[in-house]
């Protein structure tokens, strides 16, 4: 099910109105059903993965609570790793390795005849197994006890609101809170639902408006110019964005309104001045899984300079893979660990340059160039995200380069409509005027809340009447911006 | 408890009650800015035909329906689409006979292309979205698309919000310039330039080639068979009809034809008619002269 189908519009209610007038001692019981049902609905037969990644989770963690060296518990870490990692190579990884395979040993004129399995990927599948395997290592390791309780174990790998892309959580956060009695709360319940109309607007109104622009020009790359690959590029930015942190600011409010509280996925990442600050604010709960599971264990930063270079490129090649089997994602994420490595070599350089640029450095102009900057970085670096293969990327690369003055000169004289072509990408202009509207919003909210702090506090403040058309304008716009296009959310295919 | 369940109702009655006039200045703005109003007609009952032409743009520009229905005696309307395929044949038919019943239906089958999923023939969703106030519209754009039919009978923003951007147009820019697609006569057809010809005459028309079964796609054999089973029920005489074209010739069609739709469907082939160069706008459409004289040709047919 998505959180923007209609379908979703009476399940949440029903489950939060059951979910209080329900005794406590059966609330779990009822969330688990709810959240197979949610995952279940759209294929019944990939709820078994998640029953069968559940159960051996919770019997290697009941088998390593017994044991009291980390020696006699690694067997079973090693079982749950292999499930899960299992899984996850088998349904993701298995076709993208296998063609690479193919190809190559074609090249080299070998027969190979591993064939390819025509399996879907299961929705969710990264988010599922990273957050158990997080279980399994954090039992392992001894911070935290196993989970003796099935149920509760099978409700913190399927809790609903967050199950199918993250925010990726830790056992210790989440399993006490389904333990704790969550009473009706009014400020916490509406707080819930504002969040959850704010993911709405930026799903609907911004990312999936977006959406076919960016697909315009990837179904024929070669029909464009430097102007509109950029465009498209800081366009795409914009729609993973709202489409990721959407999902998140829903998966958080609908928790919120059962009285759980998930971890903050995103921080205003447009605001980050460096590529290594913005993934600071990025995705957080798996850049957190990262560095605990991966970067720390291999030594992090403190072993040198060069493995913790090392470790940043492993961290970001993993993330790579970890977005989707391909090479597109692989090459984005070494890219991605490449600009920031290079970026902490070149911290001594950087000083000496800002000494020279004095007082600058400190004004605000300096700050929105660093904040830009980052932007054009991870914008550029985002053709290898949104193209289909290297071939495009490739395209869309050399096309950034060429042909700016062709597409100035379009966009002025409009002649054959072009402007439509170049600047809109194929939308109307008054489609995309509300689309640059839409975004402006999004900018100011990030503004104020970057500066002020939250804004449900600072509307709070505000009069009954100018809350209500607030929160009245808000719902007529998502409705009016909710086409018949069920766009599903980006990183469902991760 | 009480306090959010009282907030959320009359939350939700406002939004009931502010999203009407929103969705109905849409509503409004979507219409008018359409030059194309053969669906409006429909349901203003300003359209009675007893004899219907459906189909793609061959039909829309192959068959002069004025001159049909002279020759017939019978009024003749056509509501053929530009870049349609029988998906949408067959929701047109279907809002037509939620309005009424003609007496005659004749459905025109394009020739390579009408049971093989191909680009230039899709369900023309944008061709019904301006006239979705209508239940029979929505009925139809529900079962071929996403659009909520019970979310679109609860709200009227929800249910024209497709149309908002062309409707703010109308409200700026006035109606839309009619084109070779939309520039219909009082009978619903539209007449190609005979002096504009834009033929290729390269194709050799002495050419064959053998209908292709495997690439036909189940969902247009069913719409086929539903509007056989419709015309069946309805009492409405059917005819599929094809047009001629100056393209290398269909082998096996006909036969083909005749098994989907079994020995009580007339199939009016018209593939090897009009092979003159004058009666063609290009090597897939019919000119004015060749809508004219299609419409001659099929008049004789029907009523021999």
């Amino acid at each position: 099910m998505l959180f923007n189908s209609i379908e979703f519009l009476y399940f949440f209610p029903l489950v939060v109105g059951l979910y209080f007038i329900l005794p406590f001692r059966f609330r779990w019981l009822f969330l688990l059903l709810a959240s197979y049902t949610f995952y279940g609905l759209a294929n019944g037969l990939l709820l078994l993965l998640i029953v069968a990644s559940t159960l051996i989770d919770y019997l290697a963690g009941i088998k390593m609570d017994d044991i009291d060296t980390k020696k006699g518990r690694k067997p079973f870490v090693i079982l749950s790793l292999i499930s899960n990692l299992g899984i996850l190579c088998l349904f993701k990884y298995y076709n993208f390795f296998n063609d690479s395979f193919a190809n190559l040993f074609q090249l080299l004129n070998i027969p190979y005849l591993i064939p390819s399995l025509s399996i879907a990927l299961p929705v969710g599948i990264s988010f599922y197994t990273f957050q158990t395997m997080s279980y399994s290592i954090d039992v392992y390791k001894g911070k935290i006890k196993a989970e003796k309780h099935l149920g509760y174990f099978a409700l913190y790998v399927t809790y609903f609101p967050q199950l199918v892309a993250g925010p990726i959580e830790k056992a210790s956060n989440l399993l006490p809170q389904f333990k704790t009695k969550q009473n009706f709360d009014y400020k916490r319940i509406t707080d819930g639902l504002k969040l959850m109309t704010w993911g709405f607007f930026k799903k609907v109104v911004i990312a999936d408006q977006i959406s076919p622009m960016i697909k315009y020009v990837t179904d024929s790359p070669e029909q464009f110019n430097g102007f509109s690959v950029l465009l498209c590029s800081c366009l795409f930015v914009y729609q993973i964005y709202c489409d990721f942190s959407a999902y998140s600011d829903i998966a958080i409010g609908g928790a919120q309104v059962m009285g759980v509280k998930l971890m903050e996925n995103f921080r205003r990442p447009f605001f980050a001045k460096s590529l290594s600050d913005l993934w600071s604010r990025w995705h957080i709960s798996l850049i957190n899984w990262f560095q605990e599971y991966i970067f720390f264990p291999l030594g992090g930063s403190k072993k040198g300079r060069r493995k913790a270079y090392r470790n940043v490129m492993i961290v970001f090649l993993v993330s790579g893979l970890w977005h989707g089997a391909s090479y597109n994602f692989l090459i984005w994420g070494l890219l991605n660990g490449l600009v920031i490595v290079l970026t902490l070599r070149l911290t001594k350089l950087k000083s000496a340059s800002n000494k020279k640029l004095g007082s600058f450095i400190n004004s605000v102009w300096y700050r929105r160039f660093l904040r830009v900057k980052t932007y054009i970085i991870f914008a550029i670096l985002g053709i290898l995200f949104y193209t289909n293969d290297l071939n495009s990327a490739h395209l869309l690369g050399e096309s950034l380069f060429h042909g700016w003055t062709d597409d100035i000169r379009g966009i002025l004289m409009n002649l054959e409509n072009e402007r439509s072509h170049i600047l809109y990408l194929g939308k109307s202009a008054i489609q995309v005027i509300a689309l640059v509207l839409a975004i402006f919003i999004l900018e100011w909210v990030h503004y104020f809340q970057e500066y002020n702090g939250s804004m449900r506090e600072f509307v709070a403040t505000k009069p009954a009447l100018v809350r209500w058309l607030l929160y009245i304008g808000v719902t007529l716009i998502i409705m009016a911006f909710s086409f018949d296009q069920e766009i599903p959310f980006i990183y469902f295919q991760f | 408890m009480k306090k959010l369940i009282y907030k959320i109702l009359l939350f939700i009655l406002i939004i009931f009650l502010v999203e009407k006039p929103f969705g109905y200045l849409v509503s409004q703005g979507i219409l008018e800015r359409q030059y194309d109003q053969r669906l409006e007609k429909l349901f203003a009952g300003e359209i009675r035909s007893e004899v219907i032409i459906l189909g793609s743009s061959r039909s829309l520009n192959g068959i002069d329906a004025g001159q049909l229905g002279e020759k017939l005696g019978q009024t003749t309307y056509n509501f053929g689409f530009s870049g349609s395929n029988l998906n949408f044949h067959e929701s047109v038919f279907n809002i037509i006979s939620n309005v009424y019943i003609p007496n005659k239906v004749l459905l025109v089958i394009d020739d390579k292309n009408a049971f093989k999923l191909n680009e230039k023939a899709i369900y023309r969703k944008d061709k019904l979205y301006p006239f979705i106030q209508y239940d029979a519209v929505l009925k139809e754009l529900a079962n071929n698309s996403n659009k909520n039919y019970l979310a679109s009978k609860v709200s009227w923003l929800y249910r024209e919000n497709q149309n908002i951007f062309e409707s703010f147009n109308f409200y700026l820019k006035g109606q839309l310039e009619p084109d070779e697609t939309t520039n219909v006569d009082e009978f619903g057809f539209v007449s190609l330039s005979s002096k504009k010809s834009q033929l290729i005459n390269s194709v050799n028309r002495n050419l064959s080639f053998e209908y292709d079964i495997f690439e036909e796609q189940p969902t247009y054999l069913a719409s086929l068979k539903k509007i056989i089973k419709s015309c069946n029920q309805l009492g409405v005489n059917l005819y599929l009809v094809r047009l001629p074209s100056i393209n290398a010739k269909l082998v096996g069609y006909n036969e083909r034809l005749t098994d989907l739709v079994g020995g009580n469907i007339p199939i009016l082939d018209f593939s090897n008619e009009l092979q003159d160069e004058r009666y063609h706008f290009d090597n897939g459409h019919l000119n004015s002269k060749g809508a004219k004289a299609m419409a001659n040709l099929i008049s004789q047919s029907i009523s021999k």
